[in-house]
């Protein structure tokens, strides 16, 4: 198969190699390709079938290679999430295409974006606090695809459970009119 | 007058660094070390006293541990109720700013691998340029070539 060459910036150059010379896995962006043991260095690979179980267990080996694995995926994702939290969350896209370990991790740190804080991109005021105004602009303002929160709906009650509640107040109440609880009530 | 009781911290290059006990004790993990030398001294000969108070650190260089505990000199202080917030805030970020990017990111390894929550977390805030979204890529890359 043809190897073409990508411009990309090969912001990773891994290799891993499996037990000493079945060949390498080199990682560039999202897929894993799988090349025979050559001795020239590619600047880019075009695509071959990724291999996604390999990757997930490289990482399971103790970084002491020879090869340039990278420290900083080393570290648990706690802390790449710590790290990538720094970042705006316009770059945060861009970090998706470096490595699995960081996509994920990138994912998560995007969601605390909008949990924690307003997004940039959004001026909700344009003055200090001004309600009257704002509501038109914020229209026009396009939405920064904000991450939907998964929020617990609670589900309406169903018409025979109001049925039942409105049963049950009524209930307590004539019980209470009945004990002179309600003062004021007129008697019916 | 107390002796202020010295620990030497052995690097991965051979060099040594002395400081407090105090202040190597800020890392969790020398911590421990120290603390279970003591438990061995007790039950062996005193023969071997050159290698008394001798932490070994196999995966910090000296350039690196001399940050490390240039910052926790610094903050030995900080569970006493005697800290200046701010002047400490603006001493950190000092720190960082007087740090090139490549130590930084060396540092922070240290900082995970001798479990040092606040270093760390100082660390991880400032890993990125939060201005000029091209500077976005190029601090990965620096993160990313990083080698202990």
């Amino acid at each position: 198969m043809a190897l073409g060459k990508k411009c990309r910036s090969s912001l990773l150059k891994r290799s891993v190699s499996f037990g000493g010379g079945e060949g390498f896995v080199r990682a560039l962006g999202r897929k894993r390709i799988e090349i025979p043991d050559a001795e020239d260095s590619y600047s880019g690979l075009s695509p071959k079938t990724p291999l996604k179980k390999q990757r997930s267990e490289c990482f399971a080996f103790d970084f002491d290679f020879e090869g340039e694995s990278s420290k900083l995926e080393a570290l648990p994702q706690e802390i790449l999430i710590k790290i990538l939290c720094g970042v705006e969350h316009e770059d945060l896209k861009q970090l998706f295409h470096v490595s699995k370990a960081i996509r994920e991790a990138t994912l998560i740190a995007k969601q605390f974006h909008f949990a924690y804080s307003t997004p940039r991109k959004i001026r909700a005021f344009r003055t200090k606090i001004d309600f009257s105004e704002s509501n038109d602009e914020l229209e026009e303002i396009e939405a920064p695809n904000a991450p939907r929160q998964q929020r617990l709906h609670r589900a309406l009650p169903s018409q025979k459970k109001l049925e039942e509640i409105s049963v049950n107040l009524l209930d307590s109440l004539e019980e209470g009119m009945r004990r002179g609880l309600f003062m004021d009530e007129d008697d019916e | 007058m107390s002796s202020k009781k010295m620990i030497t911290l052995k690097s991965l290059d051979g060099r040594t660094l002395e400081v407090e006990e105090a202040v190597a004790k800020k890392s969790p993990m020398i911590k421990k070390m120290i603390e279970d030398e003591d438990v061995m001294e007790d039950e062996v000969d005193d023969e071997d006293n050159d290698n008394d108070n001798v932490v070994h650190l196999r995966k910090v260089t000296y350039k690196v541990l001399d940050k490390v505990m240039e910052y926790c000199k610094r903050h030995v202080n900080d569970d006493e109720k005697v800290v200046n917030e701010d002047e400490l805030k603006a001493w950190d970020q000092d720190f960082i700013v007087k740090t090139d990017k490549s130590t930084l990111c060396n540092l922070l390894l240290a900082a995970y691998y001798l479990n040092i929550q606040s270093l760390l977390l100082l660390l991880s805030k400032n890993a990125f340029h939060k201005t000029g979204e091209d500077k976005t890529m190029e601090d990965m890359r620096i993160l990313l070539a990083c080698q202990q």
